[in-house]
């Protein structure tokens, strides 16, 4: 075993010294270059297959519909073309840029960089041994028709070597003779060779390159993106910060505990830099790890991208034989797009809320004196009587109808592109075998057939930018019921029940940004959190050992992520009564709650995995946003770890 | 060995002290804030620059406690703490200190030479000069050839000698031992003791804290011994441990009828008054026995997976230029002629720890063993003027004794060693 480590170590020392990068370096231009060269002779040489053989209706324009109006056509309808063959460009771009033949060469040359990097890296050697190993273990089981394990082995070595390389990458950045420096250097060595943090790694990895299998391939492939995304992010997200809060407490602690810090502190080692050395490992680690799996999924999405959709034939896309699924998965999964809701037209500030509030507080109290008598019962009457206003206003009788505004839609006009209005319809007990049929009016335009609705899921229309006013208001009137052309006007038929909208049952999208630029900023986000993870890890260790350290840093961790869903609890949580009876034991704690959800808002109202699967923008704003919320407490944390670490007396009584 | 007693009507201001401690009390409390222990009690001393001091008493003294307050690690109770006349949380001055735990608490993840590296790094040392400490530094202490195993596979005594060698990777002024011994085998330990006089020849100022008496005795210049976190005794080996009323002689060995003349010359010079009081045959020690025996194993070059014979004394904390520094100084040397003469060569490295080093280092370094001068040191570690070799003091025993026996000696060598001067 000895004499394995020493071989391994020997092979280290070669693929790190110079020499060998040189002579490597030189072997892999060759390699690519001829490569390339071989391939470009190839795809130019007569008789080689023509891009355009391949996906022929990708690559030629969209034909004219068939039966084009023989009349000239009237503004209202050149700009409602105009939208639409917007649409059909993006839809056309991205088919384009998947068959590009370009990208071969670009993806040769890149892949000899990717080489070159992991060479003067320092991982010439180990690569090799990765790609040899990959072979050796996955050609029997490909052979075999062991088609998810040979995935899994595959993804397995793919993700730990760009892992390995990340990390390489990390250590020389942080190979500088300061102190900062080492100690988050040291940190990473620790991350590798510690038992606490190498088990969540392998948990990561192992679980990262499973979840593919876990994907049905009878699911229409937006949803099959939409799980990839949500527990290849999410849970990628959730072991990270399990890992980051974990791994940093145990860095800090037992590094007290075992009184390596004695050698440490004893060096010129301000108290700041220890802590900032700690963070940064800490937050180094968890960038490693995120560019892993953020790289992974997003690699593997593009992948799952090329697969046949619902309803299609492998290989053959075009606009024109497009299926749903894959429009709705280029369109509003792999999208960013920006949410509008309605407005309201009454605010609880409004006059004549309060004034409609004020009489019914004044009827209560015709009949109980002591109605709505404390300022708190007062408060809880307030907000339940603007609640049910809110409800009432998202919920149409059987037959009725109502006008909901949407404003701000300035943006989606510019951009002239199809926008989508989400719905989700919630009527009796949402008895998943009923239909309901609704009739959408925009911009007094109705849009028939009415719709036949499924109640309880979400469900979209695509609407043309033109129903947008010049002021960038789309007005939309929803009927509770079918309405239908007859002779001499429309016929009403109506709905069962009433039906209602939840809060954010309602809402317009539109395209405002790339999926990919959207991606980054989510994966970066989630990143920010993290490193605010670290040091509120590294704080808490500071003062407290390791299991209660861990059980402060996890737990504020839990009620930071858990603050939106707290937030819609303490909308219902009153120390107040219905009969307006005080519990009062319940104000403490909402006192809490309230606490906890402002301290934290910020933070959850980040929602970047939400946003994400939704095809949802985290714009630059809100992004920025998040950033300097989550540096300031990153840094007030910070702060508070130095004046506890100043004031703390690292060893202890000798005879303790 | 070496000694060096203050001198007290010296006229020379007297320098600050590396550390200055004044009625230092260190309590220890419970979590409901009472007293629990008092490990140090109204302690009050100094340790002077370049001088070895030691820090004496049974376990539980308050030697490791006074140790962790002057390096921050605590906080006194009451009393004022000066470390290079700064507190000891001052970050600047602990780039002059090395610092040796009572154990060596290692990252178990690292190899030795990461171990060594990380610590280098933490003084700031540029990449070359890291290198190069590092690769003395694993010689001098014998695990060059071990230097890629983790930590975590060394044992006891191997930890021990990467945590000595990170004390000395930043080459501190200003040195705290404690425990140094602690683990080691006779060879190192005799290593250890060999790397404080050098270090002392060199000026360094040294806090030696130790309950294994011998270690301190043979290279303390002055100690403090507490018990009860109070102190007890204070001042220099020879104050402390010189016994005025008895004189000893060595000599080959002597038959019967030699002693009893030997007697008979005693009584006759002080008129009855004094007599041979005990005749006994040196042993050999069990170090020098088990030192022998190892030097022999060596020799027949018998494999070891542990620790190997510790090198020499790493060149930059014997006061050598390092790197480019070393380079620079050879090349000037090449294109012109030194301005000033050229210095003596520098004492070899320190013998390998046999018995007779330091007679064999004196001997090549060209004087005589005890002359007091240190060899070749650097001007900063010019300072301290008399640390004779240890050996009978000759000045304090009436030499006519041994040269009347000596003449009369039938076995005496054919030339008798010169007389003292």
């Amino acid at each position: 075993m000895t004499k394995l480590r020493l071989f391994f170590g020997a092979a280290d020392r070669l693929q790190q010294s110079t020499a060998f990068k040189i002579v490597a370096s030189i072997v892999l231009l060759v390699a690519a270059i001829g490569a390339i060269a071989a391939y470009s002779i190839a795809a130019t040489a007569p008789g080689a297959l023509a891009p355009g053989d391949r996906a022929p209706a990708a690559t030629t324009p969209a034909a004219p519909p068939a039966a084009a109006p023989a009349q000239p056509e009237s503004e209202q309808e050149r700009i409602q073309r105009s939208a639409r063959e917007a649409g059909q460009r993006i839809l056309q771009d991205i088919i384009d840029r998947r068959s590009s033949p370009a990208n071969v060469a670009v993806g040769m040359a890149m892949l000899a960089a990717l080489a070159l990097v992991v060479v003067w890296l320092g991982l010439g050697l180990t690569y090799l041994a990765l790609i040899a190993g990959a072979v050796v273990v996955v050609t029997p089981l490909w052979l075999l028709g062991l088609e998810g394990p040979a995935q899994l082995v595959l993804g397995v070595i793919a993700l730990t070597a760009s892992f390995t390389a990340i990390m390489q990458g990390l250590r020389l950045l942080l190979s500088g003779s300061y102190p900062v420096l080492a100690i988050a250097r040291n940190m990473l060595a620790e991350a590798v060779r510690m038992k606490v943090s190498l088990i969540f790694l392998v948990i990561l990895i192992f679980g990262l390159a499973a979840l593919p299998l876990l994907l049905d391939p009878e699911n229409p492939l937006r949803y099959r993106v939409q799980t990839f995304l949500s527990y290849g992010v999410g849970g990628s997200y959730w072991i990270i910060a399990t890992l980051t809060v974990f791994f940093c407490v145990a860095s800090v602690a037992f590094e007290q505990r075992d009184k390596q810090i004695w050698q440490t502190m004893t060096k010129p080692v301000a108290p700041w830099q220890y802590l900032a050395g700690k963070w940064l490992g800490g937050a180094a680690l968890s960038a490693a790890l995120m560019v892993v799996c953020a790289a992974g999924v997003f690699l593997f999405t593009e992948y799952l991208r090329r697969q046949p959709a619902f309803g299609e034939q492998p290989g053959i896309v075009s606009v024109e034989n497009m299926s749903a699924d894959r429009k709705i998965l280029e369109t509003q999964v792999l999208a960013a797009r920006r949410a509008v809701g309605f407005e309201l037209p009454l605010s609880m500030q409004d006059p004549e809320f309060t004034a409609w509030a004020g009489l019914y507080i004044e009827d209560g109290r015709k009949i109980d004196p002591d109605f709505a008598g404390d300022a708190a019962s007062l408060d809880k009457v307030v907000t339940d009587l603007y609640k049910g206003w809110q409800q009432a206003y998202r919920t149409i009788s059987p037959g009725e109808s109502r006008v909901y505004v949407f404003k701000g839609l300035g943006e989606a006009k510019r951009r002239n592109q199809p926008i989508t209005l989400k719905f989700r319809v919630d009527a009796g007990g949402n008895m998943p075998d009923q239909l309901y049929r609704i009739t959408f009016e925009a911009s007094g335009i109705l849009i028939l057939p009415p719709r036949e609705v499924t109640l309880g899921p979400t469900q979209t229309l695509d609407l043309y930018p033109t129903l947008i006013t010049d002021e960038g208001e789309l007005v939309l009137g929803v009927h509770n019921g079918a309405l239908e052309p007859i002779a001499d006007g429309w016929l009403m038929r109506p709905n069962p029940e009433h039906v209602s909208f939840p809060a954010d049952g309602l809402e317009v999208y539109f395209p405002a940004g790339t999926y990919q630029a959207n991606f980054f900023r989510v994966a970066l986000i989630l990143w920010i959190k993290l490193a605010f993870l670290a040091m509120l890890a590294v704080t808490a260790a500071t003062f407290l050992s390791f299991p209660v350290a861990s059980l402060v840093a996890f737990s504020t961790f839990v009620i930071a992520e858990g603050t939106g869903y707290l937030s819609n609890a303490l909308e219902y949580y009153h120390a107040a009564d219905a009969a307006g009876q005080i519990e009062y034991w319940k104000i403490p704690v909402r006192a809490v709650g309230l606490v906890i959800t402002w301290m934290f808002k910020n933070y959850a109202s980040l929602q970047p995995t939400t946003r994400l699967v939704d095809g949802r923008l985290l714009d630059w704003g809100h992004f920025a946003w998040g950033i300097g919320v989550l540096t300031v407490w990153t840094g007030a944390l910070f702060g508070a770890g130095i004046v506890i670490f100043r004031r703390r007396e690292l060893a202890t009584y000798s005879g303790q | 060995m070496t000694r060096a007693s203050p001198n007290p009507a010296s006229t020379l201001p007297r320098p600050d002290p590396v550390v200055a401690c004044q009625g230092l009390t260190k309590v220890f409390k419970d979590f409901w804030m009472r007293d629990r222990a008092r490990a140090v009690d109204n302690l009050t001393f100094e340790v002077r620059p370049r001088e070895v001091f030691g820090l004496l008493g049974p376990n539980g003294s308050g030697k490791s406690t006074t140790i962790k307050l002057l390096l921050g690690l605590l906080k006194p109770t009451s009393g004022r703490i000066a470390v290079f006349g700064k507190p000891p949380t001052d970050v600047a001055t602990k780039k002059r200190i090395g610092y040796l735990p009572e154990e060596s608490y290692l990252y178990p993840f690292l190899n030795a030479r990461e171990t060594l590296d990380y610590y280098g790094k933490l003084f700031e040392l540029d990449s070359k000069v890291r290198r190069r400490r590092v690769d003395e530094l694993l010689e001098m202490v014998g695990l060059a050839s071990a230097q890629f195993r983790v930590v975590r596979e060394y044992s006891k005594g191997m930890q021990r000698r990467i945590g000595i060698a990170q004390a000395l990777i930043n080459d501190p002024d200003f040195l705290i031992l404690d425990e140094p011994t602690t683990g080691l085998d006779p060879i190192g330990t005799r290593q250890i003791k060999d790397l404080i006089l050098e270090l002392g020849r060199r000026g360094k100022t040294i806090l030696l804290s130790s309950h294994l008496l011998a270690d301190v005795e043979d290279v303390v210049d002055r100690m403090v011994i507490l018990y009860g976190g109070r102190t007890r005794a204070e001042g220099s080996c020879e104050d402390l441990l010189e016994s005025s009323t008895r004189t000893a002689v060595e000599a080959d060995t002597l038959d019967d009828a030699t002693v009893a003349e030997i007697d008979r010359v005693i009584r006759a010079r002080s008129g009855g008054a004094k007599a041979i009081v005990k005749v006994s045959r040196p042993r050999q020690t069990l170090e020098e026995l088990f030192l022998k025996i190892v030097e022999q194993a060596r020799a027949e070059r018998l494999e070891t997976s542990g620790a190997q014979h510790g090198g020499a004394t790493a060149s930059f904390l014997r006061g050598e230029p390092e790197g480019d520094a070393l380079i620079g100084h050879l090349v000037r040397a090449a294109d012109e002629p030194p301005l000033t003469p050229v210095a003596p060569p520098l004492p070899a490295p320190a013998a390998p720890a046999g018995p007779d080093a330091s007679i064999i280092e004196s001997l090549t370094s060209g004087g005589p063993p005890d002359n007091g001068a240190p060899p070749a040191p650097r001007p900063a570690a010019a300072a301290p003027a008399h640390k004779p070799q240890k050996k009978l003091d000759t000045r304090e025993v009436d030499l006519s004794v041994i040269d009347s026996l000596v003449e009369r000696d039938a076995d005496a060598p054919a030339t008798p060693p010169e007389r003292p001067a």
